[in-house]
């Protein structure tokens, strides 16, 4: 990776969810960067905190969330010192945003064209047949053709791959320095998956866009990002380059993820799983949260592991990994999957 | 669109078809008829009753006398009002367009002040002013119709001199003579009504509001204004419409009190005399116009919903 | 049912044949009309010709993406929907016909896809639970209730709560409690695990394997993941625009795909590795699934196919065992070398061309 800035400088942030039952900390201390025409994947199962994390980035995090604390350097400019105008001014400029289900994504009352030309006129770029220009290349450049009759039509008119390609194209219109896509591809039929896929790696090459891929999907990482933070709990157990992290996982619960993945190599036969689910972020355990679900767990994991460097651009929340140890060629049959209760 | 608008145009005949025999039905439940209307009370002979009945065709079977009775309808004669000696049309005539105005006003002023108070409401949801704007108006809500009436007249009278006026002033007469006439009595009906209004307003607004699609029009940086009017507002505005249209049915019609209170000679207090005095032809006659026009300004609402929610045209 | 028929759904079994459910020629066409009374109707060929059998003991796994039928086969296969036309039979008799159409119900069970949406928010997870027996007119159910829960690993103190007070895998899991609890012989899954985190995919898959083997039931398994299809299924059919394009068993299916909607299918997927995603080639359909109201004539994928030629626009391709046991619908099935354009760097490794 360049030694330039990065785009994307996020310290110590943390929201908390204000519910009836408790207080929730989705994200809880979560510090990362991200570098000019990188993409990173951010992967986790549900209670990760990874979306509400890119929310939390977009201050878009819903009530009763809200950011309790951190900064979010975009450019150089903290995004939490900007006022509601000042965000709003980043907020599909410089920065984007795809959200996992386009048949929600877009507005269907209006026409798809005034939708996009929305985008490039809230940020008073110019003027509306300027706009409609934008919007007429977006559509090409997104694979759309007839743009100009399609521009008139609304969402409805249009399947899941579509609507994802038009949210993808009103990302992009004002060429922002980062994207930031939330499971864009989950609610799509595996073979649209692979078109937009394809589409997106095509776009971000292109534009030189940095991108932040949120996802629970391997394979999508595997294929789209360079390097990859792993959550857990509200927090990041573990940070690598994309094929260290597949060779070499250095968290018990990244190695216990990927070998417990059903793949199409596998025919007819039991797979590894990880025991037990995931803990209840409204009573956290004091120690390490994976520690009850870990095949390795120890006495040492009742206090709870900072974040730590154990290699190069390596990094893992793990007591024993920060001893040194590797867990790449232990006995997957530890990973018998009981369902604890 | 044409076709869906000619589907609901022959609907909305067949429906008022379908009300023209019911009204004709039930008002045959009455105790007594025409005839005892025009001549039961003079102390006629026996014979003489027949024959007035004979002559009006009461003894014909109920079909021929609604199948004579709705011909007429069709020709736009109503038939003449034994009470008055009048045509029914020249009664109607007189009635119409006073609750017609007072609805139309009632209805657009309920409108201006719902509809904003209820977005105000929305944006500021469970804070002070929404709390301000909800109590506010279900108390002028809860307030009896006839209460306020009459407490507005007095107050009128009394104190609001050019905005007053104790009779009513056609606008064929005089334009600002007939909107002091109907100045009080709007504002009677239209507050309290603008609490549903609103109340309607809010709860869309914020349903409307927590949609996927808004949160993304606000992560492309989308102005403020334009969320809220545009991207909210269009989605919100069907169910609001409806409320109107049946607002506007239920008003024209049910105004008896305030029209009673203010001495407006509209179809409310029309309806009510006639129907006391047994005013056959002219309670039929009102009826079926208070009917007519319920099922057409609901049409007109159904018509207007793909317009507004592309989703709902043929595609 | 005619002889030719179910010689066919025989013939599509495995080896071993003892059929617990026979699907022959099944089609299932809804009718959706327009707005207003003048509006025209369309027909949604959601499935359309289906012959299928299940052995008793196997596990049949049914993958395909939207639009292809297979949820629709399921309802069909459960007796939740009559077809159209075709017939259903379970155990040699036909589900549709009054008198014996009971007794197959009872053997009959299905899980759906979204837990949240099939348990009833107002019931306990014991009422729901309960539910199929209480149909049966069956009061007092209590021990059933706890063998039920105890089989898929649920606490008995979850029997008064809630759905909304379980997780997602837990609620999952009483809806297998529930759809087990009048022993069934054939419990259909429709997407039953897709609403699950990937890592409770893998527990509850397992738990469905150590069921299948204590109670002796069979599945159905229906998804549009193939990975998981194939972990848990010992045959595969692969369905698009309401017919079946290929079926074969796991493991010849994972060696040699025969037709080219599955092998697109198979490199649509994105393999957990990032060496070999980086050098192998994707093969990459252009264009929206068509619909199914409109379905393309003749060979149905003919619009998406890479390797289209003049005689998949003009001849509809038949289904035809290749192979024991494994059926293709495609006229060049196993003959893919000159046409098959792999997009990007070549991988020799691919198998099922030109084999």
């Amino acid at each position: 990776m360049s030694q330039t800035d990065p785009i994307l400088r996020v310290r110590d942030l943390s929201t908390r969810f204000y519910a009836d039952f408790g207080v929730i900390d989705a994200v809880d201390g979560v510090s990362f960067d991200v570098y000019p025409g990188e993409t990173l994947g951010i992967v986790g199962e549900s209670g990760s905190g990874k979306s509400v994390t890119a929310l939390s980035i977009l201050r878009l995090v819903p009530p009763p969330g809200r950011v309790v604390s951190g900064t979010a350097e975009l450019d150089g400019q903290n995004l939490f010192d900007l006022d509601a105008e000042g965000m709003r001014r980043v907020r599909g400029a410089t920065m984007s945003t795809v959200f996992q289900n386009p048949m929600t994504s877009l507005n269907p009352a209006l026409r798809i064209g005034w939708q996009l030309d929305e985008a490039f006129l809230a940020h008073d770029r110019g003027t509306k047949a300027e706009a409609r220009d934008t919007t007429i290349d977006a559509l090409h450049a997104v694979g759309i053709s007839d743009a100009v009759q399609r521009a008139e039509s609304y969402p409805h008119e249009y399947s899941g791959g579509m609507r994802q390609r038009i949210v993808i194209a009103m990302g992009m219109i004002n060429n922002p320095q980062l994207l930031i896509a939330d499971e864009p591809t989950t609610a799509l039929d595996v073979t649209i998956q692979a078109q937009v896929m394809e589409l997106m790696v095509g776009l971000i090459e292109e534009h030189d866009m940095a991108l932040i891929l949120i996802t629970h999907n391997m394979g999508v990482v595997a294929n789209m990002c360079g390097r990859v933070l792993v959550m857990y709990a509200g927090e990041i157990v573990e940070e690598a380059l994309i094929d260290d992290l597949f060779e070499d996982p250095r968290h018990p619960y990244t190695w216990a993820l990927l070998r417990s993945l059903p793949s199409i190599e596998d025919v007819d036969k039991r797979l590894p799983a990880i025991e037990g689910f995931p803990p209840d972020m409204a009573d956290k355990p004091a120690g390490c949260r994976f520690a009850e679900r870990c095949p390795f767990a120890e006495e040492v994991c009742a206090n709870h592991p900072p974040l730590a460097e154990v290699g190069e651009q390596r990094k893992s929340r793990c007591w024993v990994a920060q001893r040194g140890e590797h867990f790449a060629d232990r006995d997957v049959s530890l990973l018998r999957g009981e369902v604890l209760e | 669109m044409i076709r869906v608008a000619t589907e609901r145009i022959i609907g909305l005949v067949l429906v008022l078809f379908a009300v023209s025999a019911i009204v004709f039905f039930l008002g045959t439940f009455i105790p007594g008829d025409l005839a005892t209307v025009l001549v039961g009370s003079e102390g006629a002979t026996p014979e003489q009753f027949q024959e007035v009945r004979e002559r009006l065709g009461l003894n014909d079977p109920l079909v021929v006398q609604y199948g004579r009775w709705i011909g007429g309808v069709i020709q736009g004669d109503f038939g003449i009002s034994p009470i008055t000696g009048r045509s029914v049309n020249s009664e109607i005539g007189g009635q119409l367009p006073v609750s017609l105005e007072l609805t139309l006003l009632a209805l657009l002023v309920s409108t201006i002040i719902g509809i904003p108070l209820g977005i105000l409401a929305a944006v500021h949801a469970n804070r002070v002013w929404d709390f301000v704007i909800r109590i506010g108006l279900l108390f002028i809500f809860s307030i009896p119709i006839f209460v306020a009436g009459i407490v507005l007249l007095l107050v009128g009278s009394r104190y609001l001199g050019p905005l007053y006026s104790s009779t009513y002033i056609p606008l064929s007469e005089s334009v600002t003579g007939n909107l002091r006439s109907m100045f009080l009595p709007t504002v009677a009906i239209a507050i309290p009504l603008a609490a549903i209004t609103m109340q309607m307003t809010r709860t869309n607004m914020l349903e409307k509001m927590g949609q996927p699609y808004i949160t993304m029009a606000k992560a492309k940086g989308a102005k403020r204004r334009s969320i809220l009017y545009v991207h909210t507002l269009k989605n919100a505005m069907p169910p609001i419409l409806t409320l109107l249209g049946f607002q506007f049915g239920i008003l024209l019609g049910g105004l008896f009190v305030v029209e009673a209170i203010f001495s407006l000679p509209g179809m409310g207090r029309g309806l009510l005399v006639a129907i006391g005095q047994r005013d056959y032809p002219l309670v039929m006659a009102l009826t079926m116009v208070l009917a007519a026009a319920f099922v057409i300004v609901n049409a007109l609402v159904d018509i207007s919903y793909p317009v507004l929610d592309p989703r709902q045209r043929d595609s | 049912m005619s002889t030719r028929a179910s010689a066919a759904s025989v013939a599509h079994a495995g080896a071993g044949s003892d059929l617990l459910l026979q699907m022959d020629d099944v089609v299932q066409y809804f009718t959706v009309r327009g707005r207003g009374f003048f509006a025209k109707k369309h027909t949604v060929h959601a499935v359309d010709g289906v012959t299928l059998s299940v052995e008793r003991g196997e596990t049949l796994g049914i993958v395909g993406e939207s639009g292809c039928g297979k949820s629709t086969l399921a309802r069909i296969a459960v007796g939740l929907l009559k077809p159209t036309s075709g017939s259903v039979a379970y155990e040699g008799v036909d589900m549709w016909e009054k008198s014996s159409s009971d007794v197959a119900r009872r053997q009959l069970q299905m899980v759906f896809q979204d837990p949240t949406g099939s348990l009833n928010p107002r019931l306990t997870i014991r009422e729901s639970v309960a539910e199929p027996l209480r149909a049966r007119g069956i009061r007092d159910v209590d021990d059933k209730v706890h063998e039920s829960l105890d089989l898929v690993a649920l606490k008995v103190e979850f029997a008064d709560r809630l759905p909304h007070q379980l997780s997602g895998g837990q609620q999952q899991r009483a809806c297998i409690a529930r759809a087990l609890i009048a022993e069934p012989e054939l419990v259909v899954h429709d997407e039953s695990v897709s609403a699950l985190d990937v890592s409770l995919q893998a527990q509850v898959l397992n738990l469905l394997r150590d069921l299948q083997e204590k109670l002796a039931l069979t599945y159905l398994f229906i998804s549009h993941d193939l990975a998981v299809v194939q972990a848990i299924s010992r045959r595969i059919a692969v369905m698009y625009l309401g017919q079946i394009v290929e079926l074969a068993p796991s493991a010849e299916f994972r060696a040699r795909p025969l037709h080219p909607y599955s092998i697109a299918l198979r490199s649509a997927v994105p393999v957990p590795d990032p060496k070999v995603e980086r050098q192998r080639a994707r093969i990459i359909l252009r264009g929206d699934v068509p619909s199914p109201l409109d379905p393309p004539p003749a060979c149905r994928f003919h619009t998406r196919c890479p390797a289209v030629e003049d005689v998949c626009r003009t001849e509809e391709p038949q289904l035809i065992q290749y192979r024991d046991g494994h059926w293709a619908r495609c006229h060049f099935a196993g003959g893919f070398d000159k046409v098959m354009r792999p997009v990007g760097v070549a991988d020799p490794g691919i198998q099922g061309y030109g084999s």
